[in-house]
């Protein structure tokens, strides 16, 4: 998803219509599916990600970097999400490793689901892809009572809030406006499901690749995302 | 390197470090040594870190610099830059007053240097602008350990954080493919940033001409004269609007909002700098192709370097001091930021420069 994140990096600095369409068509010529579908959706505004509230990417990051880092920064830059991208802490194994080689996380997850459901916990406490933690944290809200999670709010890290979000908002929609697309796609990045997973890309120069994993995996119950 | 000012510095108390370096109006001024390092106004002897219009003026008594950095003073100001001039190689030491003097490179630009300053038991490494990224037109930057570091925070936010710079110029390279009856228009610093930007795109495999903005020619010819291979280059001016039609021309950021970018057919607006990491800069600027591509360390750079000098004592100056300190005190290390005034982008004091080349 990273040549994604450059379309919408072009997109959101060229002015001209006409040089917006060959960036949009030159797009899907060249990229495959199921990243273009993805791509579309995102584009027209059918992808949502509810979980992403400025509460929950401030704390991911508060337990992330410093504070005081993290508000000379907030300064300098104006905006949250694209802060938070920008000073997301770099994995060190997989820094440059991003999705091209995986670039469908619902065909990847469904040959690997049930693989990892045998596998033992610690086998992949530290997955280096954001829908192996969401997989492992999924099983431990569930294993888990509700009750850890009503008591201590949302601050607690330990499980992935995007999770919780879901359960707790479970009715209301809570769509993140998908225009402009560029800064919906980077927040989407940050709900990075457990601080024990090295996010799988923090190579700043493709922000999305890391949301789009998320979009990806919180939608696989959907049969659009991975059929346009 | 300096057992023979440790042995006459026996007898005598240890100096603090600011009665060797100390800030002061003109620059960075050295008592014992009786000079002042990257002065900006006149002094009667001053000791440049690099080329850089912010770091290198005219009109000192004596400079002592690397001959790189004295040819682009020469180059840019004329030949009565200075009173006189001497030369220092990288690795040579050289004695002034009680203090003795030692080139290093950093990394930054052609000819750029750190100076450790060393004055009986203590070390001070005054860093100038430096970069320990990958740079075809450079010397690499190297880590001299020391007591005292004096490092830049021009980049001194967690937010910067460049990447690969080959990576950028593909992008560039994608968008010449994708839109070929356009002409690139490449924002970028004449010294250093554009010949670095070249160097790329001929590591890319780009093998066309490069068109240069009058006010790039003589710092890029001066370039390929140390040895730099930087490909077929040709002058923009005089070529016909048709002709420039998927081509790519390098010009100094100014030019690249000005009138002057009417004889581009529909130019892409690129900029080359670290600081389009961050949109709201890119947007200031009405550039349509951002290219974070640095000469100076980022974030990382500059922590991991500070961390490696193992020096006890961080002095941070021009940029972004307060994150810079802030992060050295929570490593356990001193520091403090040192006010100087009138360092900053070499991009402002060059504008008028420009104008004058292309008028």
């Amino acid at each position: 998803m990273n040549r994604f994140a450059e379309l919408l990096d072009r997109l959101a600095y060229e002015p001209g219509r006409n040089n917006k369409l060959r960036l949009i068509t030159s797009y899907f010529r060249e990229v495959g599916d199921p990243d273009r579908g993805y791509a579309l959706a995102a584009l027209t505004g059918a992808l949502s990600f509810k979980h992403a509230k400025p509460a929950l990417i401030r704390d991911l990051i508060a337990a992330r970097t410093d504070p005081v880092l993290f508000g000379l920064s907030y300064d300098y830059v104006g905006d949250l999400s694209e802060t938070v991208a920008l000073m997301w802490p770099r994995s060190g194994a997989n820094s440059d490793q991003s999705f091209p080689g995986h670039p469908s996380p619902i065909a990847d997850a469904s040959h690997r689901r049930p693989d990892r459901e045998r596998r033992p916990e610690a086998a992949y406490a530290s997955p280096a892809r954001g829908e192996g933690a969401q997989l492992r944290a999924r099983r431990q809200t569930s294993s888990t009572t509700d009750s850890d999670s009503a008591s201590d709010g949302r601050t607690a890290l330990t499980v992935p809030s995007p999770l919780r979000g879901r359960v707790r908002e479970g009715g209301t929609p809570g769509e993140v406006p998908m225009s402009p697309p560029t800064q919906a796609i980077t927040t989407t990045r940050l709900p990075q499901p457990s601080p024990k997973s090295s996010p799988p890309s923090a190579r700043l120069a493709r922000p999305s690749c890391q949301g789009s994993s998320h979009a990806g995996s919180t939608s696989s119950t959907r049969p659009a995302a991975g059929h346009c | 390197m300096t057992g023979e000012y440790r042995g006459t510095g026996a007898y005598m108390t240890t100096m603090r470090p600011q009665d060797i370096l100390l800030p002061v109006a003109a620059g960075l001024c050295c008592k014992p040594g009786g000079f002042h390092i990257d002065p900006v106004r006149p002094v009667e002897r001053a000791v440049i870190t690099h080329g850089h219009s912010d770091h290198a003026r005219a009109g000192h008594g004596a400079v002592l610099a690397t001959q790189e950095t004295l040819d682009m003073m020469r180059l840019r100001y004329g030949e009565n830059f200075a009173g006189s001039t001497q030369v220092i190689r990288y690795g040579e030491e050289i004695r002034l007053g009680d203090v003795s003097v030692k080139f290093h490179p950093a990394g930054h630009v052609l000819g750029s240097a750190q100076i450790a300053v060393t004055c009986k038991d203590t070390c001070i490494v005054a860093s100038g602008d430096y970069k320990d990224a990958p740079d075809p037109t450079c010397t690499p930057f190297e880590l001299v350990p020391c007591d005292v570091f004096i490092t830049e925070a021009t980049f001194g936010l967690p937010v910067f954080r460049h990447g690969d710079a080959s990576d950028e110029v593909k992008k560039l390279l994608a968008s010449v493919a994708l839109f070929p009856e356009r002409a690139h228009l490449v924002g970028a610093y004449s010294l250093g940033k554009a010949q670095r930007v070249i160097a790329l795109l001929r590591q890319a495999g780009y093998d066309a001409p490069i068109y240069l903005h009058g006010a790039m020619e003589t710092i890029t010819h001066y370039y390929q004269s140390r040895g730099i291979e930087l490909g077929e280059l040709r002058p923009v001016k005089g070529v016909k609007k048709a002709a420039l039609a998927g081509t790519i021309t390098l010009a100094p950021p100014s030019a690249t909002s000005d009138l002057w970018t009417r004889r581009f057919p529909d130019p892409v607006t690129a900029f080359a700098s670290g600081w389009m990491r961050v949109r709201a800069r890119a947007r200031q600027r009405g550039v349509e192709l951002p290219l974070v591509i640095s000469d100076h360390a980022d974030w990382d750079g500059l922590t991991a370097t500070i961390a490696a000098t193992d020096a006890g004592e961080i002095w941070v100056t021009h940029g972004q001091e307060d994150a810079l300190v802030h992060w050295c005190k929570s490593q356990g290390l001193r520091a403090q930021p040192l006010d100087l005034i009138g360092y900053g982008d070499e991009e402002e004091s060059e504008t008028p420069l420009t104008d004058e080349a292309e008028a």
